[in-house]
């Protein structure tokens, strides 16, 4: 008998697979991250079609294919988020999103709490005139419900409690007297900003007004801890795209980042 | 593929690796290509030698042409005022088979992808710049694809060109001909609503 599965999903990937079929990497409430191929899906007439693309949330119906690569059936869209598409700054910051959740999720491994999350961020996002700071502010608390943000109130070494300016040296955060590695130092300022964005029940993201080097410091951070995980590079560059917020700070530049490069 | 000897499994190899051709339509193809008359295969072979050879980019639009210009390009009778930004050289024949376009174009080879990291200069986007502040159009329509990729193609481009041509237009989206609204996604359908005309 088939296994016919079904669960809602965002698509946060997908690529072409020949002229009319392409892979699409779903993120989903009941499966976690589940890679689909839509045979037919950009032919003129498909049901499928402009129902695959990027992060557009769907309910799907699917049945086990070869490997972990399987066969969509059915698709609905349940939410399209075309405020993210008509803006290239929410788009980038969409894809950071995106990027952050493909990159450091397992296939098949359900997280219930990170698809809210990632549903929450991209419908604040859908909506937003700062979008690099919902962007910014979203990405610590996925790296948290993930499990892999760093203890950033003491040391790793010495258990010591930090107070302003730590150090984060692409895998914990240490006082400047346990050291043995380059690592980035963290402002104060911006170990505040995490608190805030990090406290249940604390504000949105668009509630908050960080200045435009704390929230440099909190991409560059988040994007270090991803490379760290992951042990690939970001290629998302959210303060590189963005006018507002970034160009003035160009991440690919900036010290956190750069003194916590993964290998 | 042991079994096949290196040539053969040499061919192979490079047939998988064209768009849309898996492993079982490259075997197919090599031994279609070796079986019977060869001559029909060393033809094949010729084209593509004399192809990659002689066939380059026009250094205005970036379309293939074998010559510095292409034929778009070369002919007076276009209107260079306006420009049409396409994602590839097929997009231009899809384009010029509608008869419905009498401007130039400019290829940009492919689209911005934050997710892959490709940004615009990657892409032909820093040529159109240059070339449109060369030019002086007085229109350029963007008309790259409509999924996420293709708009942040769009956007970039829009916002790199404000103020330095009088009209920046986007091809609009809509309902395809004999196709019915059941089938279509909510998207196109909202884009569809919003870019309606009056009869």
């Amino acid at each position: 008998m088939v296994d016919i599965r079904k669960a809602e999903g965002v698509v946060i990937r997908r690529r072409l697979f020949s002229d009319t079929s392409l892979i699409a990497t779903f993120f989903t409430d009941r499966f976690g991250k589940v890679r689909v191929i839509a045979k037919g899906a950009l032919r003129r007439g498909s049901p499928l079609r402009g129902k695959l693309d990027l992060f557009m949330r769907n309910s799907i119906l699917f049945y086990h294919g070869r490997g972990d690569l399987h066969i969509v059936k059915e698709c609905d869209t349940i939410g399209s988020y075309g405020g993210i598409r008509d803006d290239l700054d929410r788009i980038v910051a969409a894809s950071y999103i995106a990027e952050i959740v493909d990159g450091l999720t397992l296939p098949e491994a359900p997280d219930g709490s990170l698809y809210a999350l990632l549903v929450q961020s991209l419908a604040a996002l859908n909506a937003s005139d700062r979008p690099v700071q919902v962007a910014a502010c979203f990405a610590p608390r996925l790296l948290s419900v993930l499990g892999i943000f760093p203890r950033y109130s003491s040391c790793a070494e010495c258990g010591e409690r930090l107070e302003g300016e730590r150090f984060y040296d692409g895998a914990s955060f240490r006082c400047k007297g346990c050291l043995s590695r380059p690592a980035a130092a963290v402002s104060g300022g911006t170990a505040a900003l995490i608190d805030r964005i990090l406290s249940p029940g604390g504000p949105g993201p668009d509630a908050l007004s960080p200045p435009a080097e704390q929230l440099s410091e909190l991409v560059a951070l988040s994007s270090a801890i991803f490379e760290a995980e992951s042990g690939r590079r970001m290629k998302t560059r959210l303060m590189a795209w963005c006018p507002a917020a970034g160009r003035a700070v160009d991440e690919g530049r900036n010290p956190v980042q750069n003194a916590c490069k993964p290998g | 593929m042991e079994i096949y000897p290196p040539p053969l499994r040499e061919l192979i190899n490079e047939l998988k690796r064209l768009p849309g051709i898996g492993p079982r339509s490259a075997e197919r193809i090599a031994f279609h290509l070796l079986s019977g008359d060869r001559s029909a295969a060393r033809r094949l072979a010729g084209a593509v030698v004399e192809a990659v050879e002689k066939i380059g980019y026009c250094r205005r639009c970036f379309n293939f042409t074998e010559r510095d210009l292409c034929s778009i390009c070369s002919d007076p009778g276009r209107n260079g005022r306006t420009i049409c930004v396409v994602e590839q050289p097929t997009d231009i024949i899809a384009i010029e088979k509608t008869h419905g376009f009498g401007g130039l174009y400019h290829v940009i080879s492919g689209k911005i992808s934050p997710l892959d990291g490709i940004e615009s200069g990657d892409l032909k986007i820093p040529q159109l710049i240059e070339r449109v502040k060369r030019e002086k159009p007085a229109e350029i329509i963007l008309a790259t694809s409509s999924d996420v990729e293709g708009e942040a193609t769009s956007l970039f481009i829009a916002r790199e060109l404000r103020g330095h041509v009088a009209k920046i237009s986007r091809i609009a989206h809509g309902i395809p001909v004999g196709s019915s609204l059941n089938f279509a996604d909510e998207i196109t359908l909202a884009r569809a609503m919003e870019g309606r005309r009056e009869f």
